[in-house]
């Protein structure tokens, strides 16, 4: 039994040990080839795999589409976002709202949404945010 | 291996995270959809999407080896294993970015895509890394640290004292606003000790003055300590 313990701690060991040293070596790597370090390690860098990296769970994310319903629908709140954020994209938009929305707590869920807010915008009135939880508290549930 | 390893590398390590450290494995789902929306505005983006990922792969194996230590005792031992800058990295600046809502994430992939990550200043960056190591010292770059933590390296010396540096251009336009939010995300990140360095490019040694400094700072600047040397 303290065999079997002795093993698995060392494996452990030897994870962490072989988990360092790779973030050492790329840390060289770095230093020695600056950005083309990632060639090193990454055959295809330039290749398409950012464009396929899988829209399979935005088709069909039903609370991305009730985010966007929902910010280009006549409601008063919509319509302020709408024009606190002027040209920027609507949809870059609602795809960071999804994002927040999965933060758990709520607290944090409204402090990120502020920031989100105030990133888009310079004269925020800080009772955007909250109207906009609220409104979202109501869609997705 | 092919960039699209890449993906399913990050997909194992939120398996192994959502036991170990579900704080990890929420972020690293952030950031597999997070790649998913950006839309690369230049070829000249995707290396640093790439560099990016593999760093979050790199430090998140490091965390889960740590993290899956039997006791307390075998994760100090882990970390006296490492350099004073690694240690503050891993047992401080990592953790805490993935397991707080980090405001400035949702920028980041604006800056990516805008290729922000400029690869003069990063040439600059590795100058000063390689002219701190010639001299003895000791450092660690990280591009969290950069985007979320305006921190370009985190520099030690002597005295083992990490020290987090910016650098930036004199020339630059917005320096002041620059400082500002320096000064801002020091104090957000509680960073112990953190020097704002301004270099003008037309001085021809000003890689090696600037390591004077940063080197000098690491050893004797004090803690909670945010110093602006231009």
């Amino acid at each position: 039994m303290r065999k079997q313990q002795e093993t698995k701690s060392n494996s452990q060991v030897d994870q962490f040990a072989e988990a360092l040293a790779a973030a050492r070596k790329m840390q060289q790597d770095w230093l020695t080839y600056g950005i083309d370090f990632v060639h090193i390690y990454v055959e295809d860098v330039d290749g398409d795999w950012l464009e396929k990296w899988g829209n399979d769970d935005i088709v069909g994310n039903c609370q991305l589409d009730h985010i966007k319903e929902f910010l280009v629908s006549n409601d008063e709140v919509a319509v302020r976002v709408r024009q606190l954020l002027g040209t920027s994209s609507l949809f870059d938009f609602a795809l960071n709202l999804e994002e927040l929305w999965r933060i758990p707590e709520a607290h944090h869920r409204l402090s990120a949404v502020r920031d989100l807010l105030v990133n888009e915008g310079n004269n925020l009135d800080m009772g955007l945010a909250d109207s906009l939880v609220v409104k979202l508290d109501e869609i997705l549930v | 291996m092919q960039a699209q390893d890449i993906k399913d590398k990050l997909q194992i390590l939120i398996e192994q995270a959502s036991s170990i450290d579900p704080e990890l494995a929420r972020r690293l789902e952030h950031i597999n959809r997070w790649v998913k929306h950006i839309k690369p505005g230049s070829l000249t983006a995707k290396p640093y999407v790439v560099a990016f990922l593999l760093e979050v792969i790199t430090d998140s194996t490091v965390w889960l080896a740590i993290k899956s230590s039997p006791s307390i005792a075998e994760q100090t031992s882990k970390f006296e294993q490492m350099t004073p800058n690694e240690r503050y990295w891993y047992s401080y600046l990592f953790p805490r970015w993935f397991s707080t809502v980090d405001s400035k994430f949702y920028i980041w992939k604006r800056k990516v895509m805008a290729g922000e990550f400029n690869q003069l200043d990063g040439d600059i960056i590795r100058s000063i890394a390689q002219n701190i190591v010639s001299r003895k010292g000791s450092f660690w770059q990280r591009y969290i640290a950069d985007l979320s933590m305006a921190t370009d390296l985190i520099v030690s010396n002597h005295q083992n004292k990490p020290l987090c540096i910016q650098v930036t251009s004199v020339g630059e336009e917005f320096n002041n606003r620059k400082y500002q939010d320096w000064h801002h995300a020091m104090q957000l990140w509680e960073i112990e000790r953190g020097l704002f360095l301004s270099y003008n490019p037309q001085n021809t040694n000003f890689i090696h003055q600037l390591v004077n400094v940063a080197l000098y700072n690491s050893d004797y600047l004090a803690k909670g300590k945010y110093l602006n040397f231009s």
